[in-house]
């Protein structure tokens, strides 16, 4: 039988229940991304597909994949959101996640990837239906808490990793997702969030050109771009497509 | 520990049922994390005024200290300000045009801490923008899950 009147709230330290929804350890009034696989892959062959995860999710997942170079022609550096705007070809299906270096032509050399991938499909449509931006009463409430060890690890850990939840720590809420699509030639976009910030978001595309039904995340690139101001989001791309985006009830201009 | 453990559901969802999908919290997955107590803090909005045009090279313009004893993972937000202020896109790069070459701006992680660089090349006809009184915003937020 659904249950529609009961939930839970937990604050993060120093503020309190009553302030806003990102001041929050998690509100069960909103999903959140929770990790499904997270791990390292080396790509030797870069020009070659390569299998990064299988997660087997029967959806296409939300995921995020970070590389140790530029592009894969680079030598090994420091570790960024990969991005195909870099020649790092990296999408999913409903069964894996997919480093697409034949099947895109992504230039030889080798790289190392760091994915992480969500439980949380990335074509639901989703809007959230209450939001909180008011600040309540920031109660120093500084002793209370709650942290949730993860399977085999210690209650007592001090390492933050060992947790599903700590207040101590906060997790970005999930405000809004959906789909929509591009005709011939591409198109641009508008959505609303109405959050009254510019918000944390992504998107993520599935190019009618590609021949296949994978998703690859679309960051800032010179054909296309994503924005987000204090109503909305603006996507632009000149491709047919299908695109999918997931905004957080999280704030880029207030801490 | 393998018997114990919590979720909560969404609104309208049986907890029972739900699956991890439609949960707030399932003791199953671990929800993506940032630090809240950190100094410098693992989530903030920086500014960066230029006050005079770089030269060709890379200047950092911000190094925040993670404080972990492994790379985490890190995404950088910055305001498009050379299109529409006051509204963000996605790093791990954001290019400035002036119609005949461009710098970029863009971030990354090692062992100990985040950057945020600016890296300037000039044009084949020896130019580049000219970002002296440009105001860039950023909000990064550094992750503490990784295995």
């Amino acid at each position: 039988m659904p249950v529609t009147d009961y939930g839970i709230k937990v604050s993060q330290k120093g503020y309190g229940v009553e302030d806003e929804d990102y001041h929050q350890v998690f509100v069960s009034s909103f999903p959140t991304l929770k990790i499904h696989q997270m791990g390292s892959t080396t790509i030797s062959n870069s020009t070659l597909d390569v299998t990064l995860a299988t997660h087997s999710l029967a959806y296409n997942p939300v995921f995020w994949v970070f590389a140790d170079r530029e592009d894969p022609t680079q030598s090994a550096a420091n570790w960024r959101l990969a991005s195909p705007g870099a020649s790092q070809y990296i999408a999913t299906s409903t069964q894996n996640l997919k480093w697409l270096g034949s099947s895109r032509g992504a230039p030889a050399g080798s790289i190392n990837l760091y994915y992480y991938i969500f439980r949380y499909d990335l074509t639901t449509s989703y809007t959230a239906t209450q939001i909180s931006t008011v600040a309540g009463s920031k109660a120093a409430v500084d002793d209370y808490g709650i942290k949730v060890s993860r399977a085999g690890k210690d209650i007592s850990s001090t390492d933050f990793r060992d947790f599903v939840i700590h207040s101590n720590t906060r997790s970005p809420i999930i405000h809004k997702t959906g789909t929509g699509t591009f005709g011939a030639g591409g198109g641009n976009v508008t959505i609303a969030h109405n959050l009254g910030y510019p918000p944390m978001f992504f998107f993520y595309g599935q190019i009618d050109s590609w021949g296949d039904s994978r998703y690859q995340m679309i960051a800032c690139a010179s054909d296309s771009y994503a924005t987000a101001d204090n109503t909305n989001l603006v996507f632009y791309a000149p491709y047919q497509m299908t695109y999918a985006y997931i905004i957080f009830a999280d704030p880029m201009l207030l801490d | 520990m393998a018997d114990y453990g919590i979720k909560v559901s969404i609104p309208t969802v049986d907890v029972k049922i739900a699956s991890p999908e439609n949960c707030t919290i399932h003791s199953g997955y671990p929800n993506i994390k940032i630090k809240t107590e950190a100094s410098p803090a693992h989530f903030a909005t920086l500014d960066y005024s230029f006050t005079s045009d770089p030269a060709n090279g890379t200047l950092t313009l911000f190094t925040k200290a993670h404080g972990y004893s492994y790379i985490s993972m890190a995404i950088v937000y910055v305001d498009d300000l050379q299109f529409t202020p006051n509204r963000f896109t996605v790093l791990p790069e954001y290019f400035v045009y002036d119609g005949n070459g461009y710098q970029k701006l863009w971030y990354d992680v090692d062992s100990t801490n985040l950057y945020i660089k600016y890296s300037v090349t000039n044009n084949p006809s020896g130019t580049h923008v000219n970002v002296n009184g440009f105001d860039f915003k950023f909000k990064y937020y550094i992750f503490v899950d990784k295995d």
